[in-house]
């Protein structure tokens, strides 16, 4: 499973890496993105099964991104799920429709493993 | 609950996931050096928050996350950016929008430089941590 992670902290991004490995998710590979138009440039040249992504990031957000990814018919259908420190309804509300899921910070082996399961229809992950 | 149980709690509780630490009663050890962070917001109401960590704590959880000793400001900075998030929805609703700022690590800090309306401490077999926080400015 093809995994890229957008965000702006690379501790952050450690840390998300460390807790996919611990939720028994097997056979992952990891490519990592600080911004959301870094993101982009990965998947114009990578095979990507799912994205991370964060909200609050400098030079293209997470929303940015997210909008530029629906708008491109190549990798429209990749499931988003989205990481932040952000809960606002107004975000929430605005990617309705466009995520797969929202995982507020912190997060647990166990949620990603269980959302993942979610996502990929128990192929990875945990049910 | 007041405000400062209501920072205890969620601030032990992303220590609690996000790194696996369970506060202990009371750190008998003597405490050693501190490393302090900040991070600023605006929104329905603006403010700050400061975490005052030691450096012993900061070390281990860094360890956790990275194999980089040099990510330690930014493991900390990380941190404080999660507890303030987390707070500030703990305090309002999701309804309300909240912009962070980037988290800065701070030199030397004069702690009563600043106004609080909240504080608590938090204790761990590893070190300690002090949480100050401002909702009112």
């Amino acid at each position: 499973m093809n995994i890229l992670i957008v965000d702006d902290s690379p501790v952050m991004r450690k840390m998300i890496k460390k807790t996919i490995e611990m939720s028994n998710i097997d056979n992952c590979v990891f490519f990592e993105a600080g911004n959301g138009k870094e993101g982009l440039d990965i998947l114009e040249k990578n095979w990507i099964d799912l994205i991370l992504a964060d909200i609050n990031m400098p030079i293209m957000n997470g929303i940015e991104m997210i909008d530029e990814i629906k708008k491109n018919t190549v990798y429209n259908d990749i499931p988003i799920l989205v990481i932040s420190t952000e809960k606002s309804y107004d975000t929430m509300e605005y990617l309705k429709g466009k995520i797969v899921g929202f995982i507020h910070k912190p997060f647990t082996p166990e949620f990603f493993s269980s959302k993942i399961s979610e996502i990929t229809g128990g192929i990875y992950g945990k049910r | 609950m007041g405000k400062d149980d209501k920072l205890y709690i969620t601030a032990a509780n992303v220590f609690a996931n996000l790194v696996f630490l369970t506060p202990i009663e009371n750190n008998l050890k003597n405490e050693n050096e501190f490393l302090n962070f900040k991070i600023d917001f605006t929104g329905e109401k603006n403010g700050y928050m400061i975490m005052k960590i030691e450096k012993n704590l900061l070390e281990y959880i860094n360890s956790i996350i990275s194999d980089d000793k040099n990510d330690i400001k930014e493991c900390g900075k990380e941190i404080l950016n999660i507890i303030c998030g987390n707070i500030l929805s703990e305090t309002f609703t999701d309804k309300k929008r909240f912009k962070l700022s980037p988290p800065i690590f701070v030199e030397k800090l004069d702690i009563d430089a600043y106004n609080f309306s909240c504080s608590t401490k938090i204790f761990f077999e590893e070190g300690s941590v002090y949480l100050y926080c401002n909702l009112n400015k």
